[in-house]
């Protein structure tokens, strides 16, 4: 299976995901919802005008939630677009700070910013160096051979997609499951208030207790790539290389 | 409406937003203003590649050494180490709190918390032994 | 949060894995000279460890009993350290025939023995795995680790091909069987297996859990090399270094079904769940059926001796999926016969990869059918050895292997209503099938005459499994009981 074809398919992924998550967004709580949104707020200090001033500003969290999906979506399809790969991916660094966006809207404050540090930070460098590492030509024409195969693979992502769309859309959210986590009030402010569910400390307290061993299990698999990664990079002795391997080239640098 | 309550939560980070949107927005409108402003006189000798003055020497399309992967790739593993660390450090207090004994009574102090990332940084500290072993963080 | 500290006790299998594991990344980065034996011992010595933690918290606990650890992350009953025990086997069996191996293709490598234990420890996570997050970093550790093992062997441009595709459409399985999951979480509310099915019967969304499961279907499809997600396998474990691709096919796969019989055998199974309300059996059934037919009818067609294992290992799991589809619509016997297919399985592989390693050498790796002519005379051992795993891979009595698709048919038929039979019908035919191709290999080695001398890699570990494995094979033939009843 060809590249493309994985990222074809990866891209499809995002926006499955996104669509999920639209959808389960954009679901009206029923008639009585703002009611429901004002007792999630248990009497933690959010007074009556900055309630006004939310409601009135609904509008505005519609408007930053379309654009932060169609900032996903976008980016998705300007890494599939493009010849050159360093543009793809920086593409795909738009898509992950969308991402990082979407999160910030559901609550979760933490896993935005780690989406920012590590997607779009680390993996981001490790994506240039893997392409700064092979260093393919952008200009490689696309393979006519397998076009049937392509075909194929193209429509039955197609179908995939409708039926995915289809059976997202008809996601029923229960009004209880859109009741706002309880709201905690800002360290150092009481006016404000935080709502406690994707906060840093609310993630670090369920990793370090009920994720406890899962936590621990993460270690092995770190160590795991650490070894792997360089017991399978590590040059080889030169009397080992490769018959027929092109030395590497200088390092860049000027 | 959900959107609303998503307002009221997203109130707590509007310093931020409103600091990352001044950003976007004089970035934008300087580069704006620079394309739409500023003199243009294009000439082939300013669109060549610039290389610290001199002449371009090869191709930028070589093969880079594997080395640049592999610091990459030990990075994001600490990395990612570190990003546990952040709610650690955040939560330590309350995980080295030991319940009181009876009522009235003081909380103790525990270790739990403390051992919990030592036994997480122990694997890769055996780690880090490795690729400092292997030489894989030096740079010959 | 309820930290309990005996809970450690019960993945004692678990901790002496990752520990002798991170013993040996420090052996390594410490180790001077070519000669890598030293680790293998290690290596040996706690896989042998684990393996005995295993037997006493096996024997500890109730038949029947079993006990949420870790806030419901891992369970420990007798059918995990069953499986704990046997990945241990496993472990020390494929640690013992590398050596020969790394010494006569040149890539002594120590890391590899760190990976692999670690890998081990992975699968005794699966073994254990009593919620879906336990159940993504044990595939993540296992499956990252043998990634890795398939590429150590840099100098073969055939690993380099296997190890990519493997990763390639490993990670893919990876990002389906995430998805999966996120989508059954978000249907069910709840990512512990426990609470599952309750929740899942009671969801205001069936057709996300019914898409969140077949995804999941799909993911360990790929893990265990089920038709048509299979494409990758012949490929990779024909580049794979032969001790890896024994573990490939005997511990990934195991530990593939382990996982499964956990999620959908256990937790999600009973006779109204599979074809009902959350639906996995009905796909899994007819993925059975194409596994088993595809696997055989490719492996008939081989004259490599590698890719005809690794065709025959892609029907095995086919059959490995029958177990799991009956005992999902409810029949009593199919965790135990599941269990002792797994181990017959298992050992059997290893056995018969083991020959293979040990056959070649340096100057020929003969992985044709033609180059194993005349072995019975030569090396009449290796070619016995080599029979007994064929046959036991047959399904021939009196072999481990027989008893094994005996007893998952047997399940199969025990499923009410007759629904399975047709699945039994083609799984027997199979058998019959596969003989054909596994006989050729034997009439090969005994009625041919040899058309160049052997030069067999020798090694003592090496071949200490080689007449370890068939002897557990035909002791597990004779004496079946024992073996059947460790899956209860």
């Amino acid at each position: 299976m060809s590249g493309r074809v994985l990222a074809a398919i990866a891209a499809l992924f995002l926006v499955l995901g996104l669509v999920a998550a639209g959808t389960a967004a954009a679901q009206p709580a029923g008639g009585d919802a703002p009611s429901v949104t004002i007792q999630a707020t248990p009497g933690a200090g959010v007074s009556t005008a900055s309630r006004d001033i939310a409601t009135g500003s609904g509008a505005g969290m519609a408007i930053l939630f379309w654009a932060l999906a169609l900032g996903t979506v976008g980016g998705a399809a300007f890494v599939l677009t493009r010849r050159n790969l360093i543009a793809a991916v920086m593409g795909m660094v738009g898509t992950f700070l969308a991402l990082a966006g979407l999160y910030m809207m559901l609550y979760a404050s933490f896993l935005a910013v780690i989406q920012m540090l590590v997607y779009a930070g680390a993996i981001m460098v490790l994506f240039v160096f893997v392409i700064m590492v092979l260093n393919r030509p952008e200009d490689e024409p696309w393979g006519m051979v397998g076009l049937p195969g392509k075909a194929l693979a193209g429509l039955a992502m197609l179908y995939l997609l409708v039926r995915l769309v289809m059976l997202v859309w008809s996601v029923n959210v229960p009004d209880t499951a859109l009741v706002a986590p309880a709201a905690v009030a800002f360290p150092g402010d009481a006016a404000h208030t935080v709502y406690e569910f994707g906060s840093t400390a609310a993630v670090g307290t369920s990793l370090f207790s009920d994720y406890l061993f899962p936590f621990e299990a993460i270690s092995i698999l770190l160590l795991i790539a650490v070894v792997g990664a360089i017991a399978v990079a590590r040059p080889l002795n030169d009397a080992d290389e490769l018959p027929g391997a092109q030395p590497p080239a200088p390092t860049g640098g000027h | 409406m959900l959107y609303t309550r998503l307002a009221l939560q997203l109130q707590a980070f509007t310093p931020a937003g409103l600091a990352i949107a001044l950003a976007l927005g004089f970035c934008g409108l300087f580069t704006l203003l620079a394309v739409a402003v500023g003199p243009k006189s294009v000439n082939p000798e300013k669109l060549k590649p610039f290389e610290c003055g001199s002449e371009p020497i090869g191709s930028p399309r070589g093969r880079y050494s594997v080395k640049f992967y592999q610091v990459a790739i030990l990075f994001l593993v600490f990395d990612i180490e570190a990003a546990f660390m952040y709610p650690w450090a955040l939560l330590f207090t309350k995980l080295s709190t030991t319940p009181a004994a009876g009522p009235g009574l003081p909380t103790g102090v525990g270790i739990f918390g403390f051992v919990e990332m030592l036994l997480f940084v122990i694997v890769l500290v055996v780690a880090l032994t490795y690729v400092w072993r292997k030489k894989a963080i030096g740079w010959e | 949060m309820t930290f309990v500290t005996t809970d450690m006790a019960y993945i004692a299998p678990l901790l002496i894995l990752t520990v002798t594991g991170m013993l040996l990344v420090i052996a390594e980065s410490f180790f001077r000279g070519r000669d890598r034996a030293g680790l293998m011992g290690l290596a040996v010595a706690g896989s042998v460890a684990s393996f005995v933690a295993s037997v006493v918290l096996y024997r500890q606990l109730e038949p029947g009993s079993s006990k949420l650890i870790f806030d419901g992350m891992l369970v420990a009953d007798r059918f995990g350290f069953a499986l704990t025990g046997l990945f241990s086997v496993i472990t020390a069996l494929v640690a013992m025939s590398t050596p020969a191996h790394q010494r006569e293709h040149g890539w002594e490598n120590g890391e590899y023995y760190a990976i692999l234990l670690l890998s081990a420890a992975g699968m005794t996570m699966l073994a254990q795995a009593a919620h879906l997050v336990a159940i993504f970093i044990g595939v993540e550790t296992m499956s990252i680790g043998v990634y890795v093992m398939t590429a150590l062997r840099r100098r073969s441009r055939r690993g380099n091909e296997a190890a990519l595709k493997y990763f390639l459409m490993g990670a893919f399985a990876t990002g389906f069987l995430l998805y999966g999951m996120a989508l059954v979480y978000g249907a069910a509310g709840t990512a512990e297996l426990a609470q599952m099915k309750t929740k899942l019967l009671a969801t205001a969304n069936p057709e996300i859990a019914i898409a969140g499961i077949l995804l999941m279907v799909i993911a360990f499809g790929f893990k265990l090399a089920a038709v048509p997600f299979h494409m990758w396998a012949p490929d990779a474990y024909e580049g794979a270094p032969t001790p890896v691709t024994a573990f490939m096919a005997a511990g990934v796969k195991a530990a593939a079904v382990a996982a499964m019989i956990r999620l959908f055998g256990q937790y999600l199974g009973g006779d109204v769940l599979p074809f009902g309300a959350v639906g996995w059996a009905s796909p899994m059934v007819i993925i059975a059926g194409l596994t088993i037919t595809v696997g055989n009818i490719a492996a008939v067609r081989q004259n490599n001796v590698k890719r005809m294992l690794a065709y025959s290992s892609i029907s095995h799991g086919g059959v490995m999926l029958v177990g799991l589809a009956a005992m999902g619509l409810g029949s009593s016997t199919g965790q135990s016969s599941l269990v002792y297919y797994l181990i017959a399985y298992s050992i059997t592989t290893i056995a018969s990869f083991a020959v293979v390693s040990w056959v070649g050498s340096r100057d020929r790796e003969r992985l044709l059918v033609d180059d194993w002519a005349g072995l019975g005379q030569k090396h009449p051992a290796a070619a016995l050895a080599m029979t007994v795993a064929l046959l036991s891979l047959g399904g021939l009595p009196p072999t481990a292997g027989f008893f094994g698709k005996f007893y998952v048919f047997k399940s199969a038929m025990d499923v009410a209503d007759n629904q399975l039979i047709w699945l039994v019908a083609i799984g027997v035919v199979n058998s019959a099938i596969s003989i054909y191709y596994y006989l050729r290999l034997v009439t090969a080695m005994y009625f041919r005459e040899p058309t160049e001398p052997f030069t067999p890699s020798r090694s003592a570990p090496l071949e200490v499994v080689m007449v370890l494995c068939p002897i557990i094979i035909l002791a597990m033939g004779l004496l079946p009981g024992f073996w059947l009843g460790l899956g209860n």
